[in-house]
């Protein structure tokens, strides 16, 4: 297969030979390496094909044994080319063709974005619009590292950002801040100046280990939100045990405590859902840049319908996307079905609802300690409600009020220098 | 020279003939081409002449080294 294909494209003759030792004729070209294949005899002429290149070596061999070839049929693409070499129009469209396809591949037709999970890929597409590096845009005009450094500015939880063009896709790997969430994304960030710690929400002290400030609490205080937990002013105590002096500074410390969350969820355990009856009809379309063309489709769309749909980038190659999406859009028949939950599986739906939100806690740092969960069925209604006893890190930096006696006091002392 | 366990092909510079069914047949080690028809193909070897007879005989390719032979085969010869 693969042979007959270099022969077509290198082309190749198919020849009669006549004359007077035409076996002595065969068994030079062997010896000269000139490949002859599909030899056979008819009669007293032979006919065989040979390439364009070994016809070419003949007429040495020729004139040494006396005979003489006849060309009776040219094959392969060479032949083709020149056969229809006067057809311009039909070049210049293979030409055309093929540097359209090229001027396509300066474009993204392809975007891919990984690792968020927080923002959304539409709020990042928008962003990349606004940037210039959307949909259909040239790659000359994007600077990767432009829009890396745009990404990491434009949204504070994006703490590390990658774009890359590999082709006509551009590859966007972000690295979100799910430590410790979006409020203490913020306030993690430690700030200059006079700041006190205060509670974030109500809850009972477990550890502080204050590394600058003055606590104001200790293990096992109550604290309400808002209170100061740690605050920013350092007095200092001259030998009478008088406060000399006092410093402000950026409050900071390790504080854990017990917090409680509620926990209500209610769900109904009897409603309808769509089930899939029979097989289904599809409908194809083609979408070229932003235009969607529907393909005819030969069947009615009956109500009520499940629809699925499937879409397919075209590719010249790997990562060389051209901007041609085919959509095959599947339409099942289906009916409405009661579904009644039983008391068991009302139970797991809960826990798997419970579960869900726990994980959300665990990714912003929380850890759960204890669990008092209560699952209530009435009325064809299945209800949870409970409270999560939880360890977690509280504490706010907020902007420190500094006393203006101390400020005067200090003052006072400068006169009496 | 048996004991070396040398390939015969080799040493001797004997003719090889594979012949698939009765309609294939593939020659290696041949020297020429001494006479080809449709009906007959004889080709020299090293150390003897190889005949072919048959009908149709056509040759799907050769090299140097060795030839392909379709049609249907009658009889396989050695001459000296």
């Amino acid at each position: 297969m693969f042979l007959s294909l270099v022969k077509y494209f290198r082309g190749y003759l198919l020849v009669r030979l006549n004359g007077y030792s035409p076996e002595r004729f065969l068994n030079l070209c062997s010896n000269h390496n000139i490949l002859i294949w599909n030899l056979s005899s008819s009669g007293a002429a032979y006919e065989f094909n040979i390439s364009i290149a070994g016809y070419r070596k003949l007429k040495p061999l020729l004139k040494k044994t006396k005979t003489r070839v006849v060309i009776l049929q040219k094959n392969g693409f060479p032949f083709f080319l020149y056969r229809y070499r006067k057809r311009k129009l039909f070049f210049a469209g293979i030409v055309f063709g093929a540097g359209f396809l090229l001027y396509l591949t300066t474009f993204i037709w392809l975007i891919d974005i990984n690792g968020n999970s927080l923002i959304t890929d539409a709020s990042i597409l928008t962003f990349l619009e606004e940037n210039g590096a959307s949909f259909g845009s040239r790659k000359a005009s994007i600077d990767c590292s432009a829009l890396e450094e745009a990404l990491r500015s434009a949204y504070d939880d994006v703490i590390w950002a990658s774009v890359r063009l590999n082709g006509t896709k551009m590859t966007i790997d972000l690295q979100e801040n799910l430590i410790t969430g979006k409020d203490e994304g913020e306030s993690a960030v430690k700030p200059e100046g006079a700041y006190d710690l205060t509670a974030e929400k109500d809850g009972v002290i477990t550890s502080i280990i204050t590394r600058n400030g003055t606590p104001a609490v200790r293990a096992g205080s109550e604290v309400k939100a808002g209170d100061l937990l740690v605050g920013s002013r350092l007095d200092i105590y001259n030998d009478s045990n008088e406060v000399c002096e006092s410093i402000y500074v950026t409050a900071d410390a390790d504080i854990f405590a017990q917090t409680q969350y509620a926990y209500k969820d209610s769900f109904p355990m009897r409603f309808s859902r769509k089930v899939r009856t029979g097989e289904g009809k599809s409908s194809y379309s083609v979408s070229l840049f932003s235009y969607q063309i529907d393909l005819p489709s030969f069947f009615q769309k009956k109500e009520p319908y499940l629809s699925c749909t499937e879409s397919r980038q075209l590719a010249l190659a790997k990562d060389y996307y051209i901007p041609v999406i085919l959509e095959k859009t599947t339409y099942y028949d289906c009916d409405y079905e009661n579904v009644t939950l039983t008391k068991a599986q009302a139970k797991e739906k809960a826990n798997e609802n419970i579960a869900v939100f726990l994980k959300k806690l665990k990714e912003k740092g929380v850890q759960i300690t204890d669990k008092n969960v209560m699952i209530e069925f009435a009325d064809h209604t299945c209800s949870v409600s409970g409270t999560f006893t939880a360890i977690e890190r509280i504490g706010r930096y907020e902007p420190a009020e500094q006393n203006e006696p101390q400020s005067d006091e200090r003052q006072t002392e400068n006169e009496s220098d | 020279m048996d004991s070396l366990e040398l390939p015969k092909d080799l040493v001797y510079g004997a003719v090889l003939v594979s012949i698939t069914g009765r309609q294939e047949m593939l020659i290696e080690n041949y020297r020429g081409i001494l006479e080809y028809t449709k009906n007959h193909i004889s080709l020299q070897t090293k150390t003897c002449r190889l005949v072919i007879r048959g009908k149709d005989l056509d040759i799907s390719y050769y090299t140097n080294e060795e030839m392909k032979i379709t049609g249907w085969i009658d009889a396989l010869m050695y001459e000296n």
